[in-house]
């Protein structure tokens, strides 16, 4: 058996998605980052222009699961046409310290809606000091602006049981709330 | 409204004192989802009257002719359909008030509603610390939290006893994070193959991250 399966990291520039993919990826994550020339040179030296790549090897047989971080915004719509086929997570990352934050996560709820309602989806705030109920809510009123429901929780991407743990989550989403991912509808 | 400035009561004359008081705080956690307000009654006319039909030699309790009597049963599938758990679950009071309350407005027209207190519970959103409730809780939260599914689908799917269920579904009730609704069996859960499948991967997965199943 050679089975595939996909998960997406989205997130605006800087949220997290490279560090994720790096903490968890048994081959030597394929980037597209650049040095950063505009206004993010203030936060970032670089930053992702495509998509990060990286594998996870199961155990057990010749099955992976590949590892995709795309950008959220709505110009990059037309990337989600690689990771579609056999997406069965996505986990959606919020910059805490950016003050555009919800912007961002608005911006990719809005774009990839029809998308997020059929597959298990996990909400992550990174770079946060500690747990932030404030920005936790205003996820979750994002969220419920879009008719979505998903776990909103805070993680630091650096460290991988973090990281872990956001799998741990989707995976429970997978196993007890879809049937078919990637074939609902939003509610 | 009603038109009554008085609570709705509900007798509950075999009953312990114990079961009266659980009952009150029952009452008071569904504060919020009730129409009307109701009340634990020890004397007088009553719209519901509870029975505890486990203590069938106790003294027939008076009622009034037109309040609904309501089963009360540590094993209710041994009796009549519409006799609701002893000790009495939320979702199983609150559904039976909510009936209650129609037939009194003389509204029960809502025929997707079944008499025996069937519910379906939707989540409205994930508690915002759920990564520290225990974690067979989040296999309820991932349950509902697409479509509505009554207690008993829940336990089917994830394995988890309805009792503990209950506990959960009080927790997101009393932070209202739930919605009920009036259930109607569409047979959607999955095919034992499909969760397999993805228990499989789950399993595997977790493995390889060093979390034991």
């Amino acid at each position: 058996m050679n089975e595939v399966y996909k998960i997406v990291f989205m997130g605006a520039p800087g949220s997290g998605k490279t560090t994720c993919i790096a903490a968890l990826s048994d081959i030597p994550p394929v980037s597209t980052d650049v040095p950063c020339t505009d206004a993010l040179q203030e936060t970032k030296d670089t930053t992702t222009v495509a998509l990060d790549y990286g594998e996870l090897r199961l155990d057990g047989d010749n099955g992976r699961l590949l590892l995709y971080g795309l950008p959220g915004q709505s110009r990059f719509s037309y990337m989600f046409d690689v990771v579609r086929t056999g997406l069965f997570g996505a986990i959606v990352l919020v910059d805490a310290s950016s003050e555009g934050a919800i912007d961002g996560l608005a911006e990719t709820l809005e774009t990839y809606r029809e998308d997020l309602a059929s597959i298990p989806l996990v909400v992550a705030i990174n770079k946060s000091d500690g747990p932030s109920h404030a920005l936790g809510l205003r996820c979750q009123q994002a969220l419920h602006a879009h008719g979505l429901v998903a776990p909103v929780t805070t993680m630091d991407a650096r460290r991988r049981d973090d990281v872990v743990q956001l799998f741990e989550v989707l995976l429970t989403l997978l196993e007890f709330g879809f049937d078919h991912p990637g074939k609902g509808r939003a509610t | 409204m009603l038109g009554q400035t008085r609570s709705l009561k509900i007798a509950c004359p075999n009953f312990g004192i114990e079961e009266k008081g659980a009952l009150r705080s029952i009452l008071g956690l569904l504060e919020p989802y009730l129409q009307e307000p109701w009340e634990v009654s020890e004397a007088g006319p009553c719209d519901v009257c509870f029975v505890n039909v486990d203590q069938p030699n106790d003294a027939a309790p008076a009622q009034d002719a037109a309040s609904r009597v309501v089963r009360c049963a540590q094993r209710p599938r041994l009796h009549p359909q519409g006799t609701i758990h002893r000790p009495l679950r939320p979702h199983e009071v609150l559904a039976v008030l909510s009936d209650a309350t129609r037939q009194l407005k003389g509204n029960d027209r809502d025929d997707t509603c079944r008499p025996d207190g069937h519910w379906g519970f939707r989540l409205r959103a994930w508690p915002l610390d759920f990564i520290k409730w225990p974690k067979p809780w989040w296999r309820v939260l991932a349950c509902i939290a697409r479509e509505a599914h009554s207690v008993e689908q829940i336990a089917e799917r994830t394995g988890l006893p309805a009792k503990y269920i209950d506990v959960c579904m009080e927790r997101l009730m009393a932070a209202q994070l739930v919605e009920r609704l009036a259930y109607t069996s569409n047979g959607a859960l999955a095919g034992a193959g499909l969760k397999q499948k993805w228990s499989a991967l789950a399993s595997r997965l977790l493995k390889k991250f060093g979390f034991a199943r």
